[in-house]
C-alpha cells in the first residue's frame, strides 16, 4: 500500500536543516505516527474572507451590474504564503489597506447603483413619500440582503441597515423624495458590501453546539461553501433550494451537486480552474521577474507576455473541459498548445494572423505545461533561468515539501572564479560543490537542472555562451530512489506517471477547494482519493473532497 | 522583575512625558527635544531596506576621510561612501554599528535562518504559526505598531513593491503577533487619506454625510463584532484586525486636518506602472512627508526598496553590473567580508537607500512646526534585517537614526561589539527599541524579549 507523507515528512526535513539527516525529500520514512491519521478531531469552526475575485463576481450577481472595474484597486488576489498557498485561503484579513479599498469601491458602487434606481424598476408608491420609501427601502434590504449574506435577512439585519438607509437618505436632495430614496438605497448598498455576513463565508455550524463539541456546518454555510469552490460564485437557485430542503448535509447530494454546478457553469469552472492551476504551479504572470531584460532575451516584448498568458488560460480552459476529463497526466505532457502569431516562434512553429489556434509541438521537445513559456518564464530570473527556483518549484508542488530557509551564519563560499561563467548551470553548480550549500540545494536543483533546455522565457536551445547544454537531472526522491533523466521531457512523464503526484496534487487541489492546509482529520480520505487518482480526472478529487466530513465537520472553538 | 506593557494610554504618556521633560538631566550636546512639543508631534518613522551593509564603507570616517571615526567629528564623505547622501544632515544622525537582532538562531522551537524581518522591530525571535509552515509570527506589536497606540493615531504602513506575487508585509505586528498588511497604491491611499483635505469650499451636505458614513462603519463594526462572538484564538483574531481597520477609517473620518497641508497630486497606483524606483520613492516620500504637514498621522512604517527582487538599471551610471543585477540575489549574495569589490556594489545599494532618506529628511525639515520644522519633532529608524547579507547573518546590524526629536545627543557614531560571533546580550538591538519607545514615555524595562532588558548604553 502507498504512503501519504507529504506533510508530515515536512517537519522533519526543517529541523534537520538539511544537515545531511535527511537523504532525499521523498524519503519513505515514517514520521509522527500513522500517516492516515483515525479519530483526529475535526478543524476548528472557522470563517473565511472572500477574494477580490469573488467579491467581484458576487456583486455584479447581486446589483446586476458590472463592478470590475470599481473594484480594480482593491488588493489584488495573490497565493498566501503559508497559509492554503492559494489565493482563497483562510488566512486572508480585512487588512487596513482591504478595509479602505472596498471603502472606496463600495461609494463608486453605491453611487453608479443609485443610477439603476428608477420609478419604472420600484414602483411610484416608492416616490410618494418618504414613508412610503422606507417601506420600499425595507423590502430593497430583505431581497437584496438575502442575496449578499447568503441566507435569510433577520429583523434585526433590517432595523441596523435602516439606520443606515435613514442617514444615508438625507444626503439626498432636500425635499426630493426619489432622489432621497435612491441615495439611501445607495447606502444600504454601501454598507452590505462591507458587511462581515458579506465578505466572510462562515464555517460555524449549530450556534448551540458548546465549545469543543462537534457541529455541522449549517445547509446554508455548505450551499456557500460548495459553489464558492466548485465555480467562484455565490450559491444560485438550486442549492438554495437544496439548503433549504436540508439536503445538502449528504454527501452524495453534494457530489450531485459538483456535477450539476461543472456542467451548469462551464466558464466559471474553466475560471476556478484557470485560478487552481497556474497557482498550483506556480505561474504568475504578476511577478517581477517577467520584466524580462530584452538584452539577454531578445525574443521578449510585452506582447510575447501578453500572449503566454492567454495561452496558459487556453490551454487550461481546454483541458478542464476535456471529454477526458481534466486528467493530471494529460496536463503534465500534452504536446499541444495555442499559439497565435507571437507566441509560435518561441515554440519553433510559424503561424499567422492574432487567433490563437491548437497546434501540436514537437513531442521531443514540449510535454506539458510544465515545458510552456508561462511556467518556465516564471521560475527564472529577467535575463537568465534558475534551476534553483525551477527544481524548488517541483519539490512544492509535486512533492508538497518545502525547502528551509537558507540558515542562519553559515560559512562563507569559496570565492567566485573571476571568468565569465559558461553556463547558467556551471554557475549554479557552485550551490552543489558547497558543503554548506549541498545539503539542501541537492534535494531540488537536479530537478531544475533537467529544464535547461529553455531560457528563461523557454524558447527551447541546445547552447548557451557557446557551450553545449547539459540538461541532465534526477528526479531526487522518486519512490524506489533517485531517477536519473536527459532532460525535462523525461522528468515530466515520470512525474505525470508518480504516485507522489498523485498525493501530491490531491492535497494541492484540497487546499484550493477548501481554503487550508490539510490536517490530520482529512489523511485518511486524502490517502484514499489519491490512491484512486492514478494521473486521472482531478474533478473526481474534487467530488471526493466535498463529498467528505472534512468539508463540513467542525469543533466548535469559541473559547 | 521587568515591566512588560500592556496598553499603553495616552494620559499615561503625556505623564510620563511631563516628567521627562521637568527631570531633564541633559547636558552639553543633550537636549529635551520634547519639551516643547507642539499639539501633533512627537512622530515616529521607520524605513527599511533590506541586503544588509558593507562595513567597509558604511563606517564613518574621521574628518581626514581614511582613519578611524570616533563618537563625533567624522564625516560621510569619502569614495564609495555608503551614506554619502546624509552627510548634510549627519549633526541630527546617531549611527549605529555592531548590534545583534535580539534573536534566538539557535532557538530549536522554530528555526529561522532567512531574512527575519519579524524581529526587526518586534525585539521577539519570530515563532511559526501552527498551520502556517514558513510564515513567521511575532510574539508582539512591532515598535511602530506599540507607538501608534500610545501617541493615539492610525499608522501608515507603506511598501512600495506591494503585491508583485508576494506578500506585502513589512515587519509590522500587531500585540497578538500577526502581521499587518502594508498599502502599497499611493492612489488609493490619496484617497483614503487625503479625503477630508478638500478646497475649502462650503459643503451643505458634509454634516450629512459623514452621518451617513458613521453609520455604515457603525452597521459594519456591529456585524464584525457579534461575528467575533462565535470564534476564537487566530480566528477572533481575524475579526480584531477587521475591527482595527473600521477604527482607522473612522479616526480619519473625524481628523482634524491642518489647512497648511496640501493634497499630494501625484499617486501613481500601485496595482499598474509605477515609475522607476529612482523616480518612484520621491513622490513616496513627498506623499508621506504631506501626511504629517496635514497631521493625518503621527506614524509611519515604510520599506524605501523599491525593486523587491528586480534590478535597478539606474544604478547602472555607478557600476554597469546594476543593469541586470537583482539587488537582492546577485549584490546581496555576492558580498564577501574580504572582497573590497563586492562591498563596494553594495555600497552603492545603500547608497540609494541613505539618498532616499535624506530625500525625506530635506522634506520634513520645510514643513515648518512651532519655532522650528516637523523634523525636530520626528525621530526616524533606518532598519534593515542583516548584516552580512550573503550569510543571512543576524549580527553586526546596521541602524540610523534621524530627526530631531528624542533626548539623546545627536551628531554621534557609536560602535559595538563587532565580532562576528558576538552575541553579546549588551549589544542586542531589542535595547535600542526599549530605548526608543522610553523616549516616548512609555517607560519601559523591556520592549520585546526579556532576555534582553534594558535600554541601549551609550545612546
Amino acid at each position: 500500500m502507498r504512503t501519504v507523507k507529504a506533510a508530515f515528512a515536512l517537519a522533519v526535513v526543517l529541523a534537520s536543516g538539511c544537515t545531511g539527516l535527511i537523504g532525499s525529500h521523498g524519503s519513505d520514512t515514517q514520521v509522527g505516527g500513522e500517516l492516515c491519521v483515525q479519530g483526529a478531531p475535526p478543524p476548528t469552526t472557522r470563517v473565511r474572507r472572500l477574494t477580490k475575485g469573488e467579491i467581484q463576481r458576487s456583486t455584479t450577481a447581486i446589483l446586476g451590474m458590472d463592478t470590475t472595474s470599481a473594484l480594480a484597486n482593491l488588493d489584488a488576489d495573490v497565493p498566501i504564503n503559508g497559509g492554503s498557498g492559494f489565493t482563497n485561503s483562510d488566512a486572508l484579513v480585512v487588512s487596513d489597506s482591504f478595509a479602505n479599498g472596498l471603502n472606496l469601491a463600495a461609494e463608486t458602487i453605491g453611487t453608479a447603483f443609485k443610477a439603476t434606481v428608477t420609478k419604472t424598476a420600484y414602483g411610484s408608491t416608492c416616490y410618494g413619500s418618504d414613508s412610503a420609501a422606507a417601506t420600499c427601502a425595507e423590502t430593497f434590504i430583505r431581497k437584496t440582503g438575502k442575496l449578499a449574506f447568503r441566507r435569510d435577512v433577520t429583523d434585526d439585519d433590517v432595523t441596523a441597515l435602516d439606520a443606515v438607509y435613514m442617514a444615508g437618505r438625507d444626503t439626498g436632495t432636500d425635499g426630493d423624495v426619489g432622489d432621497r430614496f435612491a441615495t439611501g438605497l445607495s447606502w444600504v448598498v454601501r454598507a452590505m458590501l462591507q458587511s462581515p455576513d458579506f465578505l466572510y463565508l462562515t464555517e460555524l455550524g449549530d450556534p448551540a453546539v458548546a465549545n469543543g463539541g462537534k457541529t455541522t456546518l449549517t445547509s446554508n454555510e455548505i450551499a456557500s461553501a460548495l459553489s464558492f469552490s466548485v465555480i467562484g460564485l455565490p450559491p444560485d437557485d438550486d442549492l438554495i433550494a437544496a439548503a433549504a430542503a436540508n439536503q445538502l448535509g449528504d454527501g452524495d447530494a453534494r457530489a450531485a451537486q459538483v456535477d450539476r454546478l461543472i456542467a451548469a457553469y462551464p466558464d466559471a469552472w474553466k475560471q476556478q480552474m484557470r485560478l487552481f492551476v497556474p497557482q498550483w504551479l506556480g505561474i504568475n504572470y504578476g511577478r517581477p521577474e517577467w520584466a524580462k531584460d530584452t538584452s539577454a532575451l531578445p525574443m521578449f516584448s510585452s506582447d510575447l507576455k501578453d500572449a503566454l498568458q492567454t495561452e496558459t488560460q487556453m490551454f487550461v480552459d481546454d483541458w478542464a473541459t476535456s471529454s477526458d476529463g481534466a486528467r493530471v497526466d494529460a496536463l503534465l505532457t500534452s504536446s499541444s498548445t495555442f499559439v497565435n502569431s507571437v507566441n509560435a516562434p518561441l515554440y519553433g512553429v510559424s503561424v499567422s494572423g492574432s487567433t490563437f489556434q491548437k497546434m501540436a509541438l514537437d513531442p521531443t521537445q514540449r510535454a506539458g505545461i510544465l515545458t510552456f513559456g508561462g511556467f518556465l518564464g516564471s521560475t527564472s530570473h529577467v535575463a537568465e533561468t534558475s534551476p534553483v527556483m525551477r527544481g524548488k518549484v517541483i519539490m512544492q508542488k509535486f512533492f508538497c515539501q518545502d525547502p528551509p530557509a537558507p540558515p542562519a551564519n553559515v560559512p562563507p563560499l569559496p570565492p567566485v572564479d573571476q571568468g565569465p561563467p559558461t553556463t547558467t548551470r556551471a554557475r549554479f553548480d557552485t550551490h552543489l560543490a558547497s558543503d554548506a550549500c549541498s545539503g539542501c540545494h541537492k534535494l531540488f536543483q537536479p530537478m531544475g537542472d533537467a529544464f535547461e533546455e529553455y531560457d528563461a522565457i523557454g524558447a527551447f536551445r541546445s547552447e548557451q555562451n557557446g557551450f553545449p547544454i547539459d540538461s541532465s537531472g534526477v528526479l531526487v526522491g522518486a519512490t524506489g530512489g533517485d531517477k536519473p533523466v536527459a532532460n525535462a521531457i523525461e522528468l515530466v512523464k515520470l512525474l505525470a506517471q508518480s504516485g507522489q503526484t498523485d498525493d501530491c496534487v490531491t492535497r494541492q487541489l484540497f487546499r484550493f477547494t477548501v481554503g487550508r492546509p490539510e490536517v490530520p482529520f482529512d489523511s485518511c480520505m486524502l490517502t484514499e482519493t489519491a490512491q484512486n487518482l492514478h494521473g486521472a480526472d482531478l474533478r473526481q478529487v474534487l467530488t471526493a473532497i466535498i463529498k467528505s466530513d472534512s468539508f463540513v465537520v467542525r469543533t466548535v472553538n469559541i473559547q | 522583575m521587568s515591566k512588560r506593557y500592556s496598553d499603553p494610554s495616552r494620559r499615561t504618556f503625556l505623564k510620563t512625558l511631563a516628567a521627562a521633560g521637568a527631570a531633564s538631566p541633559l547636558v552639553g550636546l543633550f537636549r529635551d527635544a520634547w519639551a516643547d512639543v507642539p499639539a501633533n508631534a512627537p512622530r515616529f518613522v521607520v524605513f527599511y531596506s533590506p541586503h544588509g551593509y558593507s562595513p567597509m564603507y558604511w563606517k564613518p570616517r574621521a574628518a581626514d576621510g581614511t582613519s578611524a571615526a570616533g563618537v563625533t567629528g567624522w564625516t560621510l564623505n569619502f569614495p564609495n561612501s555608503s551614506l554619502a547622501p546624509l552627510e548634510k544632515h549627519k549633526d541630527s544622525l546617531v549611527l549605529l554599528e555592531g548590534l545583534d537582532l535580539s534573536t534566538d538562531t539557535l532557538n530549536k522551537d522554530f528555526y529561522t535562518g532567512g531574512h527575519n524581518a519579524t524581529s526587526v522591530l518586534t525585539g521577539w525571535h519570530p515563532q511559526s504559526g501552527e498551520s502556517t509552515p514558513g510564515q513567521y509570527l511575532a510574539k508582539g506589536a512591532s515598535i511602530d505598531v506599540y507607538l501608534a497606540k500610545l501617541l493615539n493615531t492610525t499608522e501608515f504602513l507603506f511598501i512600495p513593491t506591494g503585491y508583485n506575487g508576494n506578500s506585502n508585509t513589512i515587519g509590522a505586528f500587531r500585540a497578538d503577533g500577526t502581521a499587518i498588511a502594508a498599502e502599497y497604491s499611493l492612489k488609493r491611499s490619496l484617497a483614503n487619506w487625503f479625503a477630508s483635505v478638500g478646497t475649502g469650499a462650503t459643503d451643505p451636505k458634509a454634516a450629512a454625510r459623514k452621518n451617513a458614513n458613521t453609520a455604515v462603519l457603525d452597521y459594519v463594526s456591529g456585524g464584525a463584532n457579534r461575528l467575533r462572538g462565535r470564534l476564537a484564538g487566530a480566528e477572533k483574531a481575524k475579526l480584531d484586525a477587521h475591527l482595527d481597520a473600521l477604527s482607522g477609517i473612522t479616526q480619519r473620518l473625524n481628523a482634524v486636518v491642518s489647512i497648511a497641508c496640501a493634497k499630494p497630486t501625484n499617486a501613481p497606483d500601485g496595482d499598474g506602472a509605477v515609475p522607476s524606483g529612482d523616480k518612484y520613492m520621491p513622490i513616496v516620500f513627498d506623499f508621506a512627508a504631506e501626511l504629517f504637514a496635514c497631521n493625518l498621522t503621527r506614524v509611519i512604517n515604510m520599506s524605501i526598496d523599491p525593486v523587491n527582487s528586480g534590478a535597478a538599471p539606474w544604478l547602472a551610471t555607478q557600476d554597469p553590473i546594476f543593469k541586470t543585477a537583482t539587488l537582492h540575489n546577485d549584490i546581496a549574495h555576492g558580498y564577501r567580508p574580504d572582497d573590497a569589490n563586492s562591498q563596494r556594489l553594495l555600497s552603492i545599494v545603500t547608497s540609494f537607500y541613505a539618498q532616499q532618506v535624506s530625500y525625506f529628511i530635506d522634506a520634513l525639515k520645510k514643513i515648518p512646526e512651532g519655532t522650528g520644522t516637523v523634523y525636530d519633532n520626528t525621530i526616524i529608524l533606518w532598519i534593515n534585517e542583516l548584516g552580512d547579507p550573503a550569510r543571512h547573518m543576524h549580527t553586526n546590524v546596521p541602524f540610523v537614526l534621524a530627526g530631531g526629536g528624542g533626548t539623546y545627543a545627536k551628531g554621534r557614531y557609536l560602535a559595538y561589539g563587532l565580532g562576528i560571533e558576538d552575541k553579546n546580550p549588551t549589544d542586542s538591538h531589542g535595547k535600542l527599541l526599549t530605548s526608543l519607545v522610553n523616549q516616548y514615555g512609555a517607560n519601559l524595562s523591556v520592549f520585546g524579549d526579556p532576555t534582553y532588558s534594558g535600554e541601549l548604553p551609550m545612546l
